[in-house]
């Protein structure tokens, strides 16, 4: 199919399955005169056709009134034949002779002689004059996905303001005046740290005379962490961050925080977006592996239907989710139409929608086991040669028969170590097993601390026969995935099991065993030797079961000491010795086991069909990886290692040549800022969204964001030094008529804070803020440990819940009694732009919440400590800390009267609940 | 500034004081303009078709009620036994409706219902299936339908949630996933909690007085509207004082609603308030104080109201969990009923019954008392609403396992149930992820005209 016909239908076809078969001999006859197409056959298909075939309605995919897309035909094939109307489809649908397929149904049926035109036009060569019928537009032809330029800004200067400027000159406005000192580093902290100034940064940045005090502030602001912490909800919120799984049972998902740490470190490093995204799609193939996470942060759900075709269907919606979540987050693109249909709007067809989910149909929802970082390894080494050391002087306690052979073979964990060898194959060959035919879970093959055995690394497993079976295959030998259900079963009681590596390496130990999940204790390899080669047939054995003490009951044992017969002194001694060994034992397995993350796991898929209507049971042709097909083709196999696809797709999306993912990161920076994007559809840059505003300024932000080696605090800076940014907030009767929504910024657009940035104030004003940065997450719930899990509010809360509220563990389908009901999204779906709602529940939450009075109450000691008993005092240093400001006269007076009367606690209460406190200025 | 003598003046004051022809003249074009960048999305819109419902009272029966045994009547036919009603059933009313022995009290009101005997499902999974039941989708979190009528229709009492779910604790009953927060609902009583202390979340405090909580808002209110004169233009700024008032207020009337203690002796007693049974499956979920609040919220114009009592999963025990379920459910539903029949609501009050599928009939007489799932054939009934009155739609065939005439889907209830509402399922629709979505899905739903009075 050519592209525009791909991109044009809808998803309604009406029937599906066999056409009857029909007698020829029954069809009218053909016409015998020469057709004029325009005359004669063309008002037919207006009438009766156009209607359920046509611009509105493409049943059965199939289109009539554009020449290209009526002669190619639609899902049941083509429909036109030229020169055969006998054997035309449509020329059998129209006779009404086969019921089922009648066209145009019910009872407009066309008569024999509308038929015999028909026919004898077809018969005719089916000639359509090109003037003829609708054209449709090249869904190629949109502004998005054009090449980014760099426009030139349409005057000197500052370029931001150069643009926005221009375009308010044209509707005969002008940016507003400067905003004032005070408000200016109360927006700056605001938006940059979601966080308000402390009164002190205030009154020094008011009185700094200096020509660059405001360059310096932006400066001090954006190498805060604090910016990380509060960009990174911007991140989260985009890739449907949660911490528990969803669905039904919702249960915890315990490693998922390093991912939030990883954006938050990323973003306070200025980590280029680039290899931000890169990390995202394949980190585990550059150093990154906390990355991929963003693939499997979307819910999960862990009740696995018994009907098959629900169990696929829930396979389906993963896969979606990473589709969508990926074409939405970095593409600005939409791509959930398309699993069922090509795409309405954008040049994304079926087929492309399918390629993607082979790009992603080896990454499952899992912790994954992530490798040490250089400070890890280095406390690793560190403490195996401590054991080591221990064991050595505790080798004389060992009794004489067991000190030189290894351990016997166990059922959970398997390690041969041997001398670094170069080498491409290994042969694992088993000669005895414990019962019936062996077992192995997963076979490794080390280079220092990196499997080289995965099968979604390059590597081919192959062997010398398999037991048949759905759990036991041959590729579950290398798919990265531990435990009974996925491993293989030799054919016979002895056989061998070979991996090749894509490339020789040096290698110097092997991992195996047979069910690490500890579940199953049979079938285990107790005779066997392993070889390796730089080819198949040179082999060198490098580990054997002959190395190892007889296999007894294959439980994994520490070597036995005994301290019998010794003195006191020396007994003590290797007691003390002993002790020392278990404690660094436990130490380095806690920190082996430290080291996981809701990352995801990556095996070889197998290959991936197009779904007719998305239906799991309606497989049509097999689709190779790869990305949206009108923009790129990422050259593919369908045997191209999983790892590889995800990398030729984030290459792709990366490529300075991709139209979408500049500006669509641009736009988000600038939606952040501004309150709304240069395009008010932030994750839908394609044509169902809305135009930009600036179109030249997003072109200009996108090229200088990639010119600048796609720094994202470059584009920061760019923006917060324009005339635009720190332009004041406030109205300008003339303007509002031209343009009430102030899309062309002629003021600062004010608005309310999210939910984390109002929580976080509070802490603030109160004194009660911990800047703790990192690890596990605080809870805001109470959890019943159910089997599906319920989560109560928390009644009473102290310090461990005054840490920003990122820290805060996010629960999928629950909201935080307070702040949940300002439009904080609970990961359920991407939300690249939040709403903004004003409702009684909100003003309840804030009125009436325990976390309310609580904190009120703390705010009222702080003020207490920080300016003593005057009242007077309390409420100027209460304005610092909430407005930013000093209180005016008339405000002094009626604060002093209020907290007088009615107490210190009731005013700061009221403070925290006032618009002015929650409001970007 | 005198915020605290007077507020109301102290703004007067402030207008008068700024009254000039050019203020004047902005705060009128303002208005306008704030009018169409925020309008109070939860404000009564006027439907598109003539709607015969004004609001919803949904009677959720988790679990899968056994359609045999409650409305379904399926006699043996032959000499040889086959799955069937094991209960005993009447004829009852003018319209003769076959009533289970087990529901002696909802038969009262036969003449009343509207009983769908031709539903059916996609799955016998109840995770699943309930999930469907409440957002037309089995897997992926999707807005509850009392989230899209609320989004389509707004709701009467601004004091008040236009959506109140009683008595859950899934999420599907009240969320509004992708729609605008103002359409989520309020749960109020959630996770088995004490149905006599549920309310609305943080809707009160004991730490203040009433006086002082609103002497504390006058100063709030005060603040805001000094900070809301200097920017005239913010129709947000506005909308968060009427807010803050909406919910000052929101603390008196919406605990009067729940509070029952007002009603007469009597109608406590007809409501069964307090009847606690916990019999096998079926738990004490004092469904009565639940039908009585659900009477007393629509009366205050709440829109979609949903009162839960699970579980009807009675598995290996089904005459015993059967009959505790009807005998915890039966009085509260009649008693509503006929509360709203006198009270001249149920013209306009649409009743939901039913559950996320049914189950398969038990043959009488060979002792088995185990069933399992069944989504192919089972039962709803509406009442009022502008529903045919003792009515039978559709049935399923001769032991009651697959619905055979009159089929009514979930996605074909939903559109049914729009319609009453004045809503057009097709037509009602929200744009997410690059896509219209409906409740009804992408497939046509069908409304059930049939049913229609």
């Amino acid at each position: 199919m050519n592209l525009i016909a791909r991109f044009l239908f809808v998803s309604s076809p009406i029937f599906v399955g066999a056409v009857n078969a029909i007698d020829i001999e029954e069809l009218p006859p053909p016409a015998k005169h020469q057709i004029n197409f325009k005359k004669e056959i063309w008002p037919v298909f207006q009438k009766h056709c156009v209607k359920c075939h046509g611009p509105k309605k493409q049943k059965s995919d199939y289109r009539i009134d554009v020449k290209e897309l009526a002669l190619e035909g639609g899902e049941m094939g083509q429909n036109i034949i030229p020169g055969k109307s006998s054997e035309s489809p449509l020329v059998h649908f129209m006779s009404g002779l086969d019921e089922e397929t009648v066209m145009p149904p019910k009872d407009e049926l066309l008569g024999d002689r509308t038929v015999g035109l028909i026919r004898a036009w077809i018969d005719q060569g089916a000639e359509w004059p090109d003037n003829v019928g609708a054209k449709v537009a090249d869904p190629m032809d949109h502004w998005a996905f054009k090449p980014i330029t760099r426009p030139k800004p349409p005057k000197p200067g500052q370029p931001v303001d150069a643009f926005i400027v221009h375009q308010l000159a044209e509707k005969k406005l002008t940016l507003s005046p400067p905003a004032s000192r005070e408000t200016l580093i109360r927006r700056l902290y605001l938006i940059m740290h979601g966080l308000p100034p402390a009164p002190e940064e205030v009154k020094a940045f008011v009185n700094d005379a200096s020509p660059n005090a405001y360059n310096k502030l932006v400066e001090n602001v954006l190498a805060s962490p604090r910016y990380g912490e509060r960009w990174a909800t911007h991140w989260l919120d985009l890739v449907r961050f949660g911490e528990t799984h969803g669905f039904e049972t919702n249960r915890e998902r315990s490693n998922a925080w390093p991912y939030r740490d990883w954006v938050i470190d990323s973003l306070n490093i200025d980590k280029p977006y680039d290899q931000f995204v890169r990390e995202q799609l394949a980190g585990d193939a550059m150093g990154a592996p906390i990355g991929t996470s963003f693939l499997v942060a979307g819910p999960n759900d862990l009740v696995k239907g018994k009907d098959p075709k629900l169990r696929i269907m829930q396979r389906m919606n993963e896969l979606d989710d990473m589709i969508n979540t990926t074409g939405t987050a970095f593409l600005g693109i939409t791509t959930g139409c398309a699993r069922c249909h090509e795409h309405k709007f954008d040049p994304m067809t079926q087929t492309d929608y399918y390629a993607l989910q082979a790009i992603f149909a080896g990454v499952y929802h899992a912790d994954r086991t992530l490798p040490f970082n250089s400070k890890q390894k280095a406390k690793i080494a560190e403490l195996e040669k401590q054991i080591s050391d221990l064991r050595e002087k505790l080798v004389k306690y060992i009794p004489q028969s067991d000190a030189t052979k290894l351990p016997p073979v166990n059922y959970t964990h398997n390690i041969e170590k041997f001398p670094e060898i170069e080498a491409k194959f290994v042969r694992f060959t088993i000669t005895q097993c414990s019962r019936s035919q062996p077992c192995i879970d997963e076979l490794e093959i080390f280079s220092g601390t990196e499997n080289l055995a995965l099968a979604s690394k390059g590597a081919k497993a192959s062997s010398n026969g398999d037991f048949k079976h759905p759990l036991h295959k041959l590729a579950h030998i290398n798919d990265g995935q531990y435990g009974n259900p996925r491993s293989w079963i030799a054919a016979g009681k002895t056989g061998w099991v070979q991996i090749e590596l894509p490339k020789p390496a040096r290698i110097d130990r092997i991992e195996w065993a047979r069910d690490r999940e500890g579940k199953i204790s049979d079938r285990l390899p107790i005779g066997y030797h392993i070889e390796a080669g730089l080819k198949a047939g040179e082999w060198k054995t490098i580990a054997s079961s002959e190395d190892r003490k007889p296999f007894k009951d294959g439980k994994s044992k520490a070597p036995s000491y005994t301290f019998k017969g010794l003195s006191d002194e020396e007994a003590l001694h290797a007691q003390s010795l002993l002790s020392s060994l278990k404690e660094i034992e436990k130490q380095l397995a806690n920190l082996k086991s430290s080291t996981k993350a809701y990352a995801g796991t990556f095996t070889q898929p197998g290959p991936t069909h197009r779904l007719y209507r998305g239906e799991p049971d309606a497989k049509r042709e097999e689709v190779e990886p790869g990305a949206i097909s009108a923009f790129v083709s990422l050259k593919l196999k369908r045997d191209t290692p999983e790892q590889q696809r995800r990398l030729a797709l984030a290459n792709w999306i990366t490529d300075r040549k991709n139209p979408l993912t500049a500006r669509v990161m641009a736009n988000r920076i600038w939606q952040f800022h501004f309150g709304a994007g240069i395009v008010d559809t932030p994750s839908d840059l394609g044509r169902n969204g809305v135009p930009p505003t600036h179109p030249q300024l997003l072109d200009w932000l996108a090229a200088e964001f990639m010119d600048k080696g796609w720094s994202i605090k470059h584009l920061h800076r760019t923006i917060l030094l324009s005339r635009t940014w720190q332009q004041d907030g406030r109205p300008n009767p003339k303007a509002i008529a031209i343009d009430a929504t102030s899309r062309l910024l002629w003021r600062f657009p004010t608005r309310r804070l999210e939910a984390e940035a109002i929580r976080d104030c509070m802490l603030a004003a109160s004194g009660t803020l911990d800047l703790k940065m990192g690890g596990p997450g605080f809870s805001g719930f109470e959890v019943e440990m159910e089997n599906v899990r319920h989560f109560h509010p928390k009644k009473s809360y102290g310090i461990a819940d005054w840490r920003r509220m990122i820290y805060m563990t996010k629960v999928r389908q629950e909201k935080d009694a307070v702040f949940g009901a300002f439009d904080c999204p609970d990961a359920s779906q991407v939300v690249p732009k939040r709403s903004r709602s004003t409702t009684p529940l909100q003003a309840l939450n804030l009125l009436n919440s325990t976390f309310m009075v609580q904190q009120a109450n703390l705010f009222a000691k702080r003020l207490k400590k920080d300016v003593g008993p005057d009242v007077t005092a309390q409420a100027r240093r209460a304005f610092d800390l909430c407005f930013g400001r000093a209180p005016d006269t008339n405000e002094l007076k009626d604060a002093a009267v209020f907290i007088q009367s009615e107490g210190l606690t009731q005013f700061a209460r009221a403070l925290l609940n006032t618009n002015e406190f929650v409001f970007i200025p | 500034m005198d915020l605290i003598q007077n507020s109301i003046s102290r703004r007067d004051m402030l207008r008068t004081a700024s009254c000039g022809f050019g203020y004047l003249a902005l705060s009128a074009l303002l208005t306008k303009s704030a009018r169409a960048d925020n309008p109070n999305e939860l404000a009564p819109k006027t439907p598109p078709l003539p709607a015969r419902a004004k609001r919803v009272i949904f009677l959720c029966m988790a679990g899968g009620p056994a359609h045999l045994d409650t409305f379904d009547y399926k006699p043996q036919l032959t000499n040889a036994a086959h799955p069937g009603s094991v209960f005993d059933f009447k004829r009852h009313g003018d319209s003769g409706l076959w009533i289970s022995e087990l529901l002696p009290q909802t038969a009262r009101h036969a003449d009343k219902l509207c009983v769908i005997n031709g539903m059916h499902a996609d799955t016998g999974n109840h995770a699943q299936s309930f999930h469907q039941l409440h957002t037309g989708e089995l897997l992926r979190r999707r807005p509850s339908m009392g989230s899209w009528i609320t989004y389509g229709l707004g709701t009467e009492n601004q004091n008040l949630p236009g959506l109140i779910s009683l008595n859950t604790s899934k999420p599907a009953t009240y969320s509004s996933a992708f729609l605008p927060p103002a359409y989520e609902g309020t749960p109020i009583g959630i996770n088995g909690e004490d149905m006599s202390k549920a309310s609305i979340p943080n809707i009160g405090s004991k730490h203040l007085s009433p006086a002082l909580k609103r002497r504390q808002l006058d100063l709030v209110q005060a603040m805001n509207r000094e900070h809301r004169e200097e920017r005239p233009y913010d129709a947000k700024l506005e909308s968060v004082i009427q807010s803050m008032e909406m919910g000052f207020r929101m603390q008196t009337i919406a605990p009067e609603l729940l509070d029952v203690s007002t009603e007469s002796k009597d109608t406590l007693e007809r409501y069964q308030v307090g009847f606690k049974k916990t019999v096998g499956t079926c738990r004490a979920s004092d469904f009565g104080r639940q039908c009585l609040i659900a009477r007393r919220l629509s009366e205050a114009g709440v829109r979609f109201i949903e009162v839960n009592h699970g579980s009807w999963d009675q598995h290996k025990w089904h005459r015993r969990d059967l009959r505790a379920n009807c005998e915890t459910t039966d009085a509260p539903i009649a008693a509503l009923l006929g509360d709203l029949e006198s009270r001249g609501l149920l013209d306009d009050t649409l009743v939901v019954w039913g559950g996320e599928f049914g189950r398969p009939g038990l043959t009488p007489g060979n002792g088995k008392d185990e069933t399992g799932h069944n989504a192919r054939g089972f039962t709803f009934w509406l009442a009022g609403g502008g529903t045919k009155r003792g009515y039978v739609h559709g049935r399923t065939n001769d032991t009651g396992s697959a619905a055979v005439e009159g089929k009514v889907h979930f996605h074909d209830l939903h559109a049914t149930i729009l319609h009453l509402m004045g809503l057009k399922h097709d037509q009602l629709t929200f744009s997410h992820g690059g896509r219209d979505h409906r409740l009804t899905g992408p497939n046509n739903a069908k409304v059930a005209t049939g049913l229609i009075a």
